[in-house]
């Protein structure tokens, strides 16, 4: 019973702990995130790049947004 | 060079701009007291113009926006209406017009008609409620628009998927015909002159307001809401911009806001339903979350917003949840409906931390590199725990949220963005500041209209002039009363932030029910504290970045704030800085009175009403709830008999 109580007093004390600890991941977070950015995903660059796709000028051809309202509460291009 | 932008759809809202700087954002709310109200007239715009020290002659362009589908309500058409005539001043770029010789007939087209269906066929929808007479003006001839189709290229149709998103270059999307595309030449009358207006896109505004409010010459951006249904632009785009241009890079399918609405009201959350749920989502655990959710439209192969819902309860029914208390309002902490909220509030975050990651990636595939700064718009960026995420896990070491991500920025969107990125004025970025929320109307707070409505009710009240009304307010708080607080200009978005705003004292447990009780809320929703912003890191933890418009949460690091911390030991901070005035003052005052320069910090206004705005209405409010005092301008009041 004595450990029960002791533990429950201290549970502010670990919510510290566990926030802290949480407050610390966060600061580390940009870090962490930029380093996994630097590292390269693919050991071959020339590789990874051909993965990239790469729009044509059919792709970007300019054009008007058909996206018509039909009554009824339908999207042309959801009915 | 005067713009005036005009945001015609729920929250409607008027901004004027004066050389690129931003005079006032009035939502139109706050004077007609319907919440998310909907339509202008031209009495709002000539209260705006007065307030601002300025004239119909002196408007040199109008913007206009509106919310998806919802057409623009022209209630008086001989003081305002709006057409798609071209003017001498329409001089500046439009992709549509130059480059694909588009007809207003083909324009119109395409306008929606949708708010005039609805008028007509669902007089239960709750559109409805948004305006004075709806009935009256869904007609062909007073309503107009709205306008939600620019330019298309085919790659939109093409690369959907988020994981297809993020192995594209969009190099040779982000140029001058696509950022161009997003507007149209129109032209608004106002009281007989006929001035040059830009139609615009929802979203392109939207991006616009986050990136010309931030402190950044270089950003992606993520305009994200609950409109539009995950495909096409209507529910938002990736952008990218630079200097004093804004470039869309791809419709990003999200329709995260959608399944959040949804998710809210099966919970039966039919006001505010997204408010409420983040709310309630940290009572529960996530335990129906699944990451096959993750993803957009079509991603998840154009499932209804509801699947997810669904998904919860099959899960709920396996694990033996009791599903009777269902939505039931008196019931709304029992396990179903914390754990369904949590659930979603997981998926909608994991979703846009996805999102960030893919934006970060197309700009690395695009040529342009690593990006430091993001900014977040549309109403998907209210989520405060999904932003802190964002904030702490994301590539981006700084993101920027202006106070007013809702539609209610689309007025100051607009009206930058033609500015900006149309006219292509130079574009001087600033260090973010509080004052960015501070741009209701001036004349609301006026020493002498103050002055009247203290005489206009001085029978009821008891009225006590103060040379420093802020000290008295904090002895108020640290004797544990709940005050209004009013000074100033009213905020800009739908947080109050401490000039229209009813505060407590946060180490009062009873005050949590209390100030719930006095604004008629549900009693399990939770308050959000202000701190000065220097000494915020004493009592919360990941306040490295000021949270000044309430958008961010940090975790409450000690243990005699209850009535601010909530149930998973989260707080929706406001840092609290010089610049907030008065305000400010009055927390430091608490501070050498009580040694916690804390408040809880809640708007200013009953259920379902918007923020107050004017002293007759704070007045009001005093006289028919339980607060102990009002504090307006240099007078501290009671009400009489207290």
């Amino acid at each position: 019973m004595k450990t029960v109580r002791t533990f429950v007093k201290k549970l502010p004390i670990l919510r510290d702990v566990v926030n802290e600890l949480q407050s610390l991941r966060a600061q580390n977070a940009d870090l962490r995130f930029q380093v996994q950015q630097l590292a390269p995903t693919d050991s071959n660059g020339d590789k990874e790049q051909s993965k990239i796709y790469k729009p044509d000028a059919n792709d970007l051809n300019l054009e008007f947004f058909d996206r018509r309202w039909i009554p009824g509460g339908k999207h042309k291009d959801k009915a | 060079m005067v713009i005036l932008g005009l945001q015609f759809g729920h929250d409607a809202s008027v901004a004027i701009l004066k050389d690129g700087e931003l005079l006032l954002c009035y939502e139109r709310e706050r004077t007609n007291r319907i919440k998310h109200t909907l339509g202008l007239n031209i009495e709002d715009i000539e209260l705006c113009l007065r307030d601002a020290g300025l004239s119909l002659d002196q408007v040199d362009f109008v913007t206009l926006t509106s919310t998806q589908l919802i057409e623009y309500i022209q209630t008086d058409k001989t003081q305002m209406s709006l057409s798609l005539e071209r003017l001498p001043g329409h001089r500046y770029p439009c992709t549509l017009t130059d480059k694909l010789a588009t007809t207003p007939e083909q324009m119109e087209t395409y306008s929606s008609g949708w708010l005039k269906y609805i008028a007509d066929s669902r007089p239960d929808h709750p559109i409805h409620k948004l305006h004075e007479n709806l009935k009256q003006y869904a007609n062909e001839e007073q309503m107009w628009g709205s306008f939600e189709h620019f330019v298309n290229i085919p790659l939109w149709q093409k690369v959907v998927g988020l994981d297809e998103m993020a192995a594209t270059d969009y190099s040779t999307v982000m140029g001058d015909d696509v950022s161009q595309g997003f507007h149209y030449p129109a032209t608004i009358t106002l009281k007989g002159r006929k001035i040059p207006a830009y139609v615009f896109a929802h979203h392109f505004a939207h991006a616009a307001y986050s990136y010309y409010s931030s402190p950044y010459n270089q950003a992606a951006i993520i305009s994200h809401d609950g409109g539009g249904g995950g495909y096409g632009y209507g529910s938002g785009l990736f952008f990218y911009a630079l200097g004093n241009r804004l470039y869309p890079i791809t419709p990003h399918n999200l329709f995260v806001g959608e399944i959040y609405d949804v998710s809210g009201l099966k919970l039966n959350f039919h006001s505010g339903p997204p408010g409420k749920l983040m709310g309630l989502s940290a009572y529960g655990k996530p335990r129906f979350y699944d990451p096959k959710f993750v993803g957009n439209w079509h991603d998840l192969k154009q499932m209804p917003a509801d699947s997810f819902f669904n998904h919860c309860l099959q899960s709920a029914e396996k694990m033996g949840y009791d599903l009777k208390p269902l939505g039931k309002k008196d019931q709304m902490l029992a396990p179903i409906n914390i754990d369904i909220a949590a659930s979603v509030q997981k998926l909608a975050e994991e979703i846009m931390l996805k999102s960030v990651f893919v934006l970060d990636k197309i700009c690395h595939n695009s040529g342009v590199g690593a990006v430091s700064n993001l900014c977040l718009t549309g109403g998907v960026a209210l989520n405060c725990p999904a932003n802190t995420r964002i904030w702490k896990e994301s590539t981006f070491s700084n993101i920027h949220l202006p106070p007013a991500v809702g539609d209610m920025g689309l007025s100051i969107g607009s009206a930058y963005a033609l500015y900006y990125n149309i006219m292509q004025n130079n574009f001087v970025p600033t260090q973010t500041s509080p004052k960015l929320a501070y741009q209701g109307l001036r004349g609301s707070s006026s020493k002498d209209l103050i002055e009247k409505a203290v005489e206009a009710y001085s029978d009821r009240l008891k009225v006590t002039r103060l040379d420093l009304s802020f000290k008295m307010a904090a002895k108020d708080l640290s004797d544990n009363k709940v005050i209004g607080w009013f000074e100033g200009e009213s905020e800009v978005g739908p947080r109050s932030l401490g000039h229209r705003s009813i505060l407590s004292n946060p180490t009062h447990a009873e005050n949590w029910p209390r100030v719930n009780r006095i604004k008629g809320r549900e009693i399990w929703r939770p308050f959000a504290p202000s701190v000065l912003a220097e000494k915020a890191d004493q009592f919360f933890y990941g306040t490295q970045m000021p949270s000044y418009f309430m958008l961010l949460n940090a975790q409450v690091r000690v243990n005699n704030l209850p009535a601010i911390t909530h149930a998973d030991g989260s707080a929706r901070i406001q840092s609290v800085s010089s610049e907030c005035g008065n305000y400010y003052h009055l927390l430091k005052e608490l501070d050498e009175l009580t040694g916690i320069p804390v408040v809880m910090n809640t708007s200013f206004n009953g259920p379902g009403e918007p923020i107050v705005e004017t002293p007759e209405h704070a007045i009001e409010f005093l006289l028919r709830t339980d607060m102990d005092a009002l504090y307006l301008g240099d007078f501290r009041l009671e009400k009489r008999g207290l």
